[in-house]
């Protein structure tokens, strides 16, 4: 009947997915250790991120309410990630290094070049 | 109690098509993907604001870790079959199953726990420098939910008898809902591994 | 099977105590944040002796507080930062969100939608006593040496990072010393009792939300919900999906305290003269990120119950239905979404730069319209309508314009020029004050003597009512409206002495004793309040009819109050929430389990 065909769909898609992943993992174990470029790394990476987000959204397809909760939760990760970027984002130079040795290098820095100070 | 008043325990709402503790583990899973979201976040932050970062290789066993997310992988299958088994009607199957997901759970934890003593013998502790700090609480917090998860499947298990003969359909229903659980807390290892000790 | 009669055997301590029944789970939280509510106001009112009379000794209670807090009898500034902070904590997380959903949404949200309980009635039950843990927690945390956290309810580091008890600074010698020192330190304990507060709300979100998309009656469609049921639905979103950030912001700030890592301490950091031995490289704003990512949606979370209450007590009271409706529920959905893209609006000052600023104040100008349009829904719906002024009704009433001043006066603070000006003055104090205290509280009060004789099948006196009502609308006004007044002029907030030791606030400074006074009274009339509440449990007027306010929505066809399993025959939707006053009807109003119109 159809509930045993689904059954053994869902442990076929599972067997496929994790196997997969494993793979996945060990193949960037092994670009990195063998000191690859970072950049196979990351596409790596992606590959295993978009197998797993599929796998997530297979598991809960035809359900509205859970995809559109989903969706929302990974528009918000994407402002929560924005985060960083706006860290980065800084219109005014070097307030983000919070170091002490890079703010000691920069004041050293300015004083070689003089008062060269603006205000702006 | 009162559970027997309660529409779509185990049945699905035609609406939504899903019963009640399954849309419940979902939303549960959204405020997970905020909470690792906003350590990751928070991992961004501090690494693009330092002034150098280790490679996490270079402090990190790679290999033990690399075992370690084998092993929760299979954990990840094996609860997929003991699902599975249920829906057969297998209790003895199921059994089988989820006690080997359990094992591979607590194997899991025993391995970190190995290796974080291994952290702590050569003095490095969180406080010692950001890097370790973000990693402590980052496998820290993936360990919580995994021991949470242990908890869980291990009353499952212990109670499969009663409850599976009491309610096959309810129990099978919570054997998915705790399988669901059990992936995310794998896959967000998946992620977890490759950040914190090959980047 | 026969379950249904083991629940009427349940002993006292499981149906009254240990109980899932989403009604006592209610009345649980609602006497628990009650109780709350008044600890936080009586925390506010000793710290406005301290404003109106800095240094002076405090006459009789004074000397209450020992010499670690209060020497003598005068405040030290140490314990008016710890008033400071825990009565924004408490008023906030312990006070008015369990009331306003714990309470509120628990009793109602299952009678509105017509179901038998909540989805997860044990997962109830666990919300409530997580937050009563949290409670302890943060009560306990006023007796431990140092007493409560005082970095404000909004625990900044570096300050929260390095307050006492501390890894970084405390010495210890064994586990007995770490635990004492370390743990049992107020502001460490601030930490813990958030987790479990944060803990709490998850668990009770993922409730809501599951109950009201799964336990609708039949016939009861999204657009047939009471926008009561919807205010809590957004709500519960936010709360699901923005408090996991400021979890894990704890999490990170405990690392912090307890293990001595320096997630928010820059490098470099001089404390009282000494480098501090942490490994630095960490970065204190991206607290305040985490922080704000939660505390912006948290204030919708504070609103949003708010005008669900206020909606349901004004379409009872106008006898004709609320005008646009559809266009409240679209807006209080956008303002969900906008209330996730606006948290930096608290951080202008923080040197975050122009590119983010305006980012951030434009979606901020943007949130501003939903709420708009939900007040002038509201306002426009009064147009035309038979209006019955009891007590429920005056302060959902009052709510209208107190929230308007409110919302408005958040204008020039999210815009960022006049921000520089603003910011952490008293002008922000008076702002949120507005929206939470004659705004939201008021709605709450008005829940209250809306709902009390639905719960306990009696009604509250209509002339303590009035007591009540008239003197606190004018007390709030003339506690907060000076200090719009004063934040212009400059005066700073936090300050324990009320800005007496600063110039530029001289000519504002008579402004403290105003509102002191007003405060104090303010106070006093709440016994009005308190005294009916208790008395009208056990003597108010009992109601002749299970509907005493001729009511559509499904809560008022149950018994009151209603029985477990809530409803007596099976329940069903057939039109709107608010049809009163429907043409051909011989009643003014036709409920919404009613089929026909007669």
């Amino acid at each position: 009947m159809s509930q045993t065909d689904h059954v053994a769909e869902d442990v076929k898609t599972c067997l496929k997915v994790f196997p997969i992943l494993a793979f996945l993992i060990l193949i960037t174990v092994a670009v990195h250790q063998s000191h690859l470029p970072y950049k196979f790394q990351l596409m790596i990476e992606i590959i295993k991120a978009v197998i797993a987000v599929g796998y997530f959204l297979h598991l809960m397809a035809n359900r509205r309410e859970i995809s559109n909760t989903w969706i929302l939760t990974i528009i918000l990760v994407l402002a929560l990630l924005f985060l960083p970027i706006a860290n980065g984002l800084n219109h005014i130079h070097g307030t983000t290094d919070t170091s002490r040795q890079v703010q000691q290098e920069k004041l050293s820095e300015h004083q070689a070049n003089g008062e060269e100070e603006n205000v702006h | 109690m009162s559970s027997e008043l309660i529409p779509y325990t185990i049945e699905e709402r035609p609406d939504t098509g899903l019963y009640n503790a399954k849309f419940g583990i979902w939303l549960f899973l959204a405020s997970e993907v905020m909470l690792f979201g906003s350590l990751i976040s928070s991992y961004i932050i501090l690494r693009t604001g330092s002034v150098s970062w280790p490679v996490g290789s270079t402090i990190l066993n790679v290999p033990m870790a690399t075992f370690n997310t084998m092993i929760l992988i299979s954990s990840s299958i094996s609860i997929v079959f003991a699902w599975a088994s249920l829906k057969e009607n297998n209790l003895k199957k199921f059994r089988m199953f989820m006690f080997l997901t359990i094992l591979a759970g607590v194997a899991f934890l025993g391995i970190k726990g190995y290796e974080y003593s291994i952290k702590f013998h050569h003095h490095l502790f969180p406080s010692t420098s950001t890097f370790l700090g973000i990693y402590f609480t980052m496998t820290g917090a993936h360990a919580l939910h995994l021991i949470g998860g242990v908890i869980v499947n291990t009353y499952m298990l212990l109670t499969s008898g009663t409850k599976f003969k009491e309610s096959p359909q309810r129990f099978t229903n919570r054997i998915e809902v705790a399988g669901l659980y059990w992936h995310f807390v794998d896959l967000v290892w998946i992620f977890l591994f490759p950040l914190l000790y090959l980047s | 099977m026969e379950h249904h009669h083991v629940e009427h055997k349940l002993p006292f301590w499981r149906k009254y105590i240990f109980s899932t029944d989403h009604k006592v789970i209610g009345i649980q939280y609602g006497i628990t944040a009650l109780f709350f509510l008044l600890f936080g106001f009586c925390l506010m009112m000793l710290m406005r002796w301290q404003l109106a009379y800095p240094g002076e000794p405090l006459p009789y209670i004074g000397k209450w507080f020992g010499e670690t807090r209060m020497p003598g009898g005068i405040m030290l500034p140490e314990f008016y930062n710890q008033l400071g902070a825990m009565h924004g904590t408490i008023m906030v997380f312990l006070g008015v969100v369990p009331l306003a959903v714990g309470a509120f949404g628990n009793f109602v949200v299952p009678l509105q939608i017509g179901a038998p309980d909540m989805a997860f009635p044990k997962l109830n039950m666990a919300s409530y006593w997580v937050y009563f843990i949290g409670g302890v927690i943060m009560l306990a945390s006023f007796f431990v040496p140092g007493g409560a956290a005082g970095s404000g309810w909004t625990s900044y580091p570096p300050l929260a990072d390095i307050a006492l008890g501390s890894a970084a600074l405390t010495h210890w010698a064994t586990l007995g010393e770490y635990f004492s020192k370390v743990v049992l330190s107020g502001q460490t304990l601030w930490i813990i009792g958030m987790v479990f507060l944060i803990t709490s709300s998850l668990l009770g979100s993922v409730n809501f939300i599951v109950t009201i998309f799964q336990l609708r009656a039949p016939g009861l469609t999204f657009m047939r919900l009471p926008f009561f049921v919807w205010a809590q639905l957004v709500t519960s979103f936010l709360l699901l999906l923005a408090f996991p950030p400021l979890e894990g912001a704890g999490i990170l700030q405990l690392m912090d305290r307890l293990a001595g890592t320096s997630f928010f301490l820059p490098s470099g950091l001089v404390v009282s003269g000494q480098q501090l031995a942490v490994s630095g490289g960490g970065n204190a704003l991206l607290w305040q990120h985490l922080f704000w990512f939660l505390a912006h949606p948290e204030v919708y979370v504070l609103i949003l119950p708010a005008m669900g209450i206020v909606t349901e007590i004004i379409a009872n009271n106008i006898r004709k239905p609320i005008w646009g409706y559809k266009s409240m529920v679209y807006a209080v959905i956008f303002l969900g979404f906008m209330s996730f893209i606006v948290w930096a609006h608290h951080m202008y000052l923080t040197n975050m730069g122009t590119v983010i600023s305006a980012f951030f104040q434009t979606t901020t100008m943007i949130i501003s319209v939903p709420s708009i349009v939900i007040l002038t829904c509201l306002f426009i719906s009064l147009w035309g309508g038979s209006i019955r002024f009891n007590t429920p009704m005056l302060f959902a009433l009052a709510f209208l314009p107190m929230f308007g001043i409110g919302g408005l006066t958040g204008l020039p603070l999210g815009l960022a020029t006049p921000d520089i000006h603003l910011h952490d003055t008293y002008y922000v104090i008076g702002h949120f004050h507005y929206v939470v205290a004659p705004g939201t509280i008021f709605a709450l009060f008005a829940g209250i003597y809306y709902w009390f004789p639905k719960v306990t099948g009696r009604k509250m006196n209509e002339v303590l009512g009035q007591l009540h009502f008239w003197p606190s609308l004018v007390c709030m006004n003339v506690v907060f409206m000076p200090m719009f007044i004063q934040g212009m002029a400059g005066v700073s907030r936090r300050l324990y002495d009320g800005g007496a030791s600063y110039a530029h606030a001289e000519p504002v400074l008579y402004l403290n004793n105003v509102m002191s006074i007003a405060a104090w009274i303010m106070g006093v009339v709440q016994i009005f309040f308190i005294v009916n509440i208790i008395w009208s449990m056990f003597a108010g007027k009992k109601i002749t009819s299970d509907n005493p306010w001729d009511a559509t929505t499904l809560e008022w066809d149950t018994p009151s109050p209603p029985g477990h399993g809530n409803f007596t025959k099976p329940i069903e939707a057939y039109r709107g929430p608010y049809e009163y006053s429907v043409p051909g009807a011989k009643k003014d109003f036709t409920p919404q389990s009613q089929k026909e119109v007669i």
